[in-house]
């Protein structure tokens, strides 16, 4: 009897450390996302702002409406440096869809609002010009809820890669201008959630850790969990002579396994959820920051 | 001593003149020159990709490893391995790519020195038009200390109003080839 009960709370405890580490995307509160929907129902039948010369209000809120029902889609455009918000919103609508209506919509009303640690983004003369114009980057070119909301975020937090391209000029959301550090995302990642953001890694080196998968096995079990990553690692290719090991995007982990001698890595970006096998050497290479939000 | 050095230098500089001549410039002809290779593997790669939409290209100039990803509603999944390995993930197993349409998939690309096919799309002016891609290697491509440059072709898949056409490609920087078929030189193969 008494093996019978240890063995059936280890085979317990096993089978909840499994799913704990390859675990699901965080579910959505269904309140939440209804409230959000309505909220945004009344601002498309009250608000009629002209602040926005390019923006088709059709476009907006229907690509506001479709975040909030799926936010596995948001994409941050194919050739965009957008990749930090585009996680950030991500994140941001699957734990608090309302605030995230908020924010944009308040944006949209007047151009200006501010975030829970009373932050006042505000809307340069540039970007209302710019919402509505951009092209040639997928769906991002009818999506005019994201491009507000990304332009708006690169204009307002700036780190030291945007010194040398402060203010925005037609074609910026391609280069430095909308670039994100790590230390700039994990001021907006507390900006914008109000939450207590924990990180470990730098732009120059990962963090100091004996095993990576360790660490953030245990934190992707209790928080949310962001990585830093080299691109280069993740979609490889050996086409240039001299490569920068240098991390460039951001994703949102969903879970993490061994499998053989691989790692599998269940992730989100560029609007889809993505499984990839990665050599163990490999993934060392491959991260540089880890972002955990409790 | 002198007179062997500036001997070897001029050797050099005459070798990388000479390698950058020989190197061809891709543009309308290039597709003109390989339409019959180009349209068959685009027809193969559609019959593929009706049972399963994926890309596939390559990861390294020597064209020895290759990367799939294969896609389904909602998620995306990489796979990057040499020719001739077998498929890891269960997914991609269980899916209805068979490993031998997509290794003659592969060795098409490689014939053609293609790096990288996929579908995507395009908004022209806001109406939404699927497209095929290929993505070669350029002229500008492998320079010491420039960014690489890709020769992409793109296929439109639904006709769209010529005067739109001319007007709104221009902007983006493609060029015509023939209907419905457009090359640019862009910094992403993918």
């Amino acid at each position: 009897m008494f093996k019978f009960t240890v063995k059936k709370r280890l085979f317990t405890l096993l089978f909840f450390l499994y799913t704990a580490a390859w675990s699901q995307p965080h579910a959505q509160n269904a309140e939440a996302q209804k409230k959000a929907l309505q909220s945004i129902s009344e601002t498309e039948k009250t608000t009629k702002p002209n602040i926005w010369p390019n923006l088709k209000p059709a476009y907006f809120f229907k690509n506001l409406r479709e975040n909030i029902e799926n936010p596995l889609y948001i994409h941050q455009g194919k050739p965009t440096y957008f990749c930090g918000y585009a996680a950030l919103t991500h994140f941001l609508v699957l734990i608090d869809p309302q605030e995230y209506v908020r924010l944009v919509t308040e944006l949209y009303e007047t151009g200006e609002t501010i975030t829970k640690d009373n932050r006042y983004l505000t809307s340069s003369k540039e970007i209302r010009e710019a919402v509505g114009t951009l092209y040639n980057k997928g769906e991002m070119d009818i999506n005019h809820a994201d491009q507000l909301w990304f332009m708006v975020l690169a204009d307002n937090f700036k780190g030291y890669l945007n010194i040398r391209n402060p203010s925005y000029k037609p074609g910026d959301e391609n280069n430095f201008w909308a670039a994100t550090n790590y230390k700039k995302f994990n001021q907006i990642a507390r900006s914008l959630t109000g939450r207590e953001v924990h990180a470990r890694g730098s732009d120059l080196f990962g963090p100091l850790l004996n095993s990576y998968y360790d660490f953030v096995q245990e934190q992707n079990m209790k928080h949310t969990v962001i990585l830093y990553l080299n691109n280069k690692v993740l979609y490889p290719n050996k086409f240039f002579k001299f490569i920068l090991r240098t991390p460039t995007h951001y994703v949102v982990l969903y879970g993490l396994k061994r499998e053989g001698g691989y790692f599998v890595l269940d992730y989100w970006d560029y609007g889809l959820r993505t499984q990839m096998k990665l050599k163990k050497n490999k993934f060392r290479k491959l991260i540089y920051g880890i972002t955990y939000i409790q | 001593m002198k007179n062997h050095s500036y001997l070897a230098l001029l050797v050099c500089l005459w070798c990388n003149t000479s390698c950058l001549v020989h190197k061809q410039e891709k543009s309308e002809s290039f597709y003109l020159e390989n339409k019959t290779q180009i349209d068959r593997l685009i027809k193969d790669y559609n019959t593929l990709y009706d049972k399963q939409p994926f890309a596939i290209g390559f990861s390294d100039k020597r064209f020895k490893y290759y990367t799939i990803q294969m896609y389904t509603d909602t998620v995306r999944y990489i796979y990057s391995t040499r020719l001739g390995r077998d498929l890891i993930f269960e997914e991609m197993i269980q899916s209805k790519l068979a490993e031998k349409d997509l290794k003659i998939i592969a060795q098409q690309l490689k014939d053609l020195k293609c790096l990288w096919i996929d579908k995507s799309y395009m908004y022209i002016d806001e109406v939404k038009t699927p497209i095929t891609h290929l993505s070669f290697k350029s002229l500008l491509f492998n320079q010491a200390f420039g960014e690489n440059k890709y020769y992409n072709l793109v296929f439109l898949e639904t006709p769209i109003p010529k005067r739109t056409t001319s007007r709104r490609l221009n902007k983006y920087g493609y060029h015509e080839i023939t209907k419905n078929v457009y090359f640019t030189i862009s910094n992403r193969f993918r």
